[in-house]
């Protein structure tokens, strides 16, 4: 199967080594808002359907595919515009190294000694454990603690952290085209293993997952499902299906609301009309019962109510009807 | 042709699994749960048995799960009170919430295979023997040293802590 034929944007040279080939390696990500993995889909939900609307899409595709590098790394720590501290604490350099930090004899000693054992004149190697303790003593659960999760994820952070300051300072210093890759690929293999203990943490305990994120300013992210739309047509088309059904959900919510808002006002209407007839309905009533006093036919200020003595009437009745068929006379006065 | 796998002859009435997914039914937005339960398959070449997952939908009328809740589901027996072909169980309770452990035993938190009391235990005890004393700045390297085996010593004798910390070891209830 020639794989090569089937991803159109992507060339065949990486895919013959078995590496990802990226469409754009070199964009560099500075807007903390993509770290968000549905941040493109959301742009494109926002487009308006006018004659612009594919030439829009496209714009937005191919900011995604070339951004998709840079946020495999960035999109990790919420410090992606950070090349300042790289996110790492910062440290009173006048304290003593930390092979020295419990010696007595340095409180009392002149300011001059004091100096040479600081970590102002330390080694690298001492500020970085001094980083990986501030960020360690923020999260753990106490000093003794060596296992939990909380103190892993730390330890990582001020890894992931300190060796990113040390490859732009390579990179740097060196002029070269490509980065230490003997350290950039350490970076990707810890980022990975801060994912897993940070899901490991979410799992177990939530808060304390909460609270290092934001202790740390770690971006956890859960991982998308690779996409089923592999070329930016069939995307296009997903994202536009998915435009007009919210369009269209729009619009009938929209629609159901005036109705909603339609029947409530003609309601009161009809409900008042109502009124207006039962009343009328009532008056006119009054009126035949009024019509038929003065013709003799009914009579006024009648109390109580008649109740005729069904049974024996009935029993009558139906004795008339089986002997001769004729209904039994009513004490009615003819008209 | 003799297949090797014999799938489980256990009946899916009654199953535990992990919710995957949250979705709605129909107009009136009923909300259901993806449950991933897993049920084991015998080889019987191999003699052995091997797990395999299995997605159900259940219906969630109380909104009792959450994504990644370990949840006990029950089939719905009665075709008439299935929602759709689909759905065929129905969430029972919630067994462990996603995020928040308790064990149904003891009724106490349980993080990381420890019990929060434990844990809170250890906690307070690394603070008051070793914090405190190294906090207190004017004391030397040594004093410092003495107090915290002092309270260390205190401490051991207390009962509270020998039966916590007898209780620990052995990870007894």
């Amino acid at each position: 199967m020639n794989l090569a034929s089937k991803r159109l944007i992507h060339t065949t040279t990486g895919l013959a080594r078995g590496r990802h080939v990226y469409f754009n390696k070199h964009k560099m990500v500075t807007d903390p808002a993509k770290q968000d993995p549905d941040y493109f889909e959301k742009m494109a939900r926002t487009l308006p359907l006018d004659d612009n609307y594919i030439d829009q899409l496209k714009k937005i595709y191919d900011d995604k595919i070339g951004s998709e590098r840079d946020l495999t790394m960035k999109a990790s720590d919420n410090l992606v515009a950070d090349k300042i501290t790289y996110g790492l604490p910062q440290l009173d350099l006048s304290k003593p190294r930390p092979p020295y930090s419990y010696v007595d004899s340095l409180k009392d000693a002149p300011e001059s000694v004091r100096k040479i054992f600081s970590l102002e004149f330390g080694t690298r190697r001492d500020v970085t454990s001094e980083w990986k303790r501030v960020m360690i003593e923020s999260v753990n659960h106490h000093t003794l603690d060596n296992s939990s999760l909380e103190k892993k994820i730390a330890l990582c952070t001020a890894l992931i952290r300190h060796w990113s300051m040390i490859v732009d300072e390579i990179f740097a210093k060196n002029h070269r085209p490509r980065k230490p890759s003997w350290l950039t690929h350490r970076i990707w293999l810890v980022i990975g293993q801060r994912r897993r203990l940070l899901r490991e943490l979410r799992e177990i305990n939530e808060e304390s997952f909460q609270r290092v994120l934001k202790e740390l300013k770690i971006a956890y992210h859960v991982q998308k499902q690779p996409e089923h739309v592999k070329t930016r047509k069939a995307w296009s088309e997903a994202q536009l299906l998915l435009r007009i059904q919210e369009e269209k959900e729009k619009r009938l919510e929209e629609l159901h609301q005036s109705y909603i808002k339609e029947r409530e006002e003609k309601m009161v209407e009809m409900n008042e009309r109502k009124k207006e007839l039962e009343k009328e309905k009532i008056d006119i009533e009054q009126r035949m019962k009024e019509l038929l006093i003065l013709e003799g036919k009914a009579t006024d200020n009648v109390v109580g109510e008649y109740h005729p003595s069904l049974v024996g009437n009935m029993t009558e009745t139906v004795v008339h009807s089986m002997l001769f068929y004729h209904p039994k006379p009513d004490m009615v006065r003819n008209n | 042709m003799r297949r090797a796998i014999q799938e489980s002859a256990v009946k899916t009435d009654v199953l535990l699994g992990r919710v995957v997914k949250m979705s709605q039914i129909g107009i009136d937005r009923i909300p259901c749960a993806q449950v991933r339960c897993q049920r084991n398959e015998f080889n019987t070449y191999l003699k052995m048995y091997f797990s395999r997952s299995f997605d159900y939908w259940a219906i969630d009328r109380g909104q009792l799960g959450n994504l990644g809740d370990t949840v006990m589901i029950r089939n719905i027996d009665d075709l008439s009170q299935r929602p759709t072909a689909a759905v065929t169980h129905k969430i029972d309770r919630v067994v462990f919430q996603y995020g928040n452990v308790i064990d149904p035993v003891t009724g106490k938190r349980v993080i990381n295979d420890d019990f929060m009391d434990d844990i809170e235990l250890k906690k307070k005890l690394v603070h008051d023997v070793l914090e405190t004393p190294a906090e207190q700045e004017s004391l030397l390297f040594a004093e410092r040293r003495a107090l915290q085996r002092q309270l260390l010593e205190n401490a051991q004798k207390d009962d509270d802590f020998r039966e916590a910390a007898k209780a620990i070891e052995n990870k007894t209830l």
